[in-house]
């Protein structure tokens, strides 16, 4: 029991602490939209990886440099914004890309439930 | 700056002589662009994704599997779990970084974020009309 506990605790422990790659997102995100709201979760706890694996990333950004445009091209932006950290490791990026006018203040959609990849 | 704006345009207009310029070219030999051309050709709905329709292999795929089966729409599926080359090249070709991904009538629309965003505003009935494509939420209808 106490295995068990000590091993909630420790997942809950990882998302909550920020890593290398989730800080290198917010401040590359921050630089680039000026944004009013950025939210980084790394999201790696919940797949099928080795622990501490920077790879699965959720972000919102809240932005002027949004408004006007199509889903497409605001992800685009994004993805254009994190493109080293794509290319490197970053393997699932879900996107919540909000112009300023439009933000409520609602959190993104939860992820669905990891089922496997490429290990199945 | 100009240098920006140009692999932008290329990826909105969808084929253009500056897709050379793309972030990876080294994925994509002109046999794979030609298989793949052929591939988002091959029926108006088309998705690149971990596993298959029948037994998707990642939560994400699944759910772009399930907004479709919502809408009524069937579409070709492509597994790139068991295709290394299409899953690096595809990535190349739609200069997108991620999985799965969809292609209605050879355009490129989104991946799974952008699926259910669009389902959830409406705007995939409009999409799926726009395109003549029978649809259970959208004016375009299946011949009975």
């Amino acid at each position: 029991r106490w295995f068990m506990l000590s091993s909630v605790r420790r997942l809950a422990k990882m998302a909550a602490e920020e890593g290398p790659v989730a800080k290198i997102i917010r401040e590359k995100l921050q630089a680039r939209f000026e944004s009013s709201h950025i939210s980084v979760a790394c999201e790696s706890h919940l797949h099928n990886v080795p622990r501490g694996a920077e790879m699965h990333f959720l972000v919102q950004v809240v932005s002027e440099a949004f408004e006007g445009k199509t889903v497409l091209q605001r992800h685009r932006l994004v993805n254009e914004c994190l493109a080293q950290e794509l290319r490197e490791g970053v393997h699932a990026l879900r996107i919540d890309a909000v112009p300023t006018s439009k933000w409520t203040g609602e959190a993104p959609i939860e992820s669905p439930k990891c089922l496997g990849g490429s290990k199945r | 700056s100009m240098l920006r704006v140009l692999p932008r345009v290329a990826s909105l207009a969808g084929r253009s002589i500056l897709r050379h310029h793309s972030a990876a070219p080294a994925a994509l030999s002109d046999e794979l662009r030609k298989k793949i051309d052929g591939m988002v050709a091959a029926a108006p709905v088309v998705v690149f994704m971990k596993g298959t329709q029948k037994e998707p292999a990642c939560g994400f795929s699944k759910n772009v599997k399930l907004v479709l089966d919502f809408h009524d729409v069937s579409f070709n599926d492509h597994n790139v779990l068991v295709d290394a080359e299409l899953r690096e090249g595809i990535k190349a070709y739609s200069e997108w970084p991620t999985i799965p991904q969809v292609y209605v009538k050879g355009e490129f629309v989104g991946g799974c974020d952008i699926m259910i965003q669009m389902h959830k505003d409406g705007e995939l009935s409009d999409l799926f009309d726009k395109h003549e494509i029978p649809n259970k939420f959208g004016d375009c209808k299946k011949k009975e």
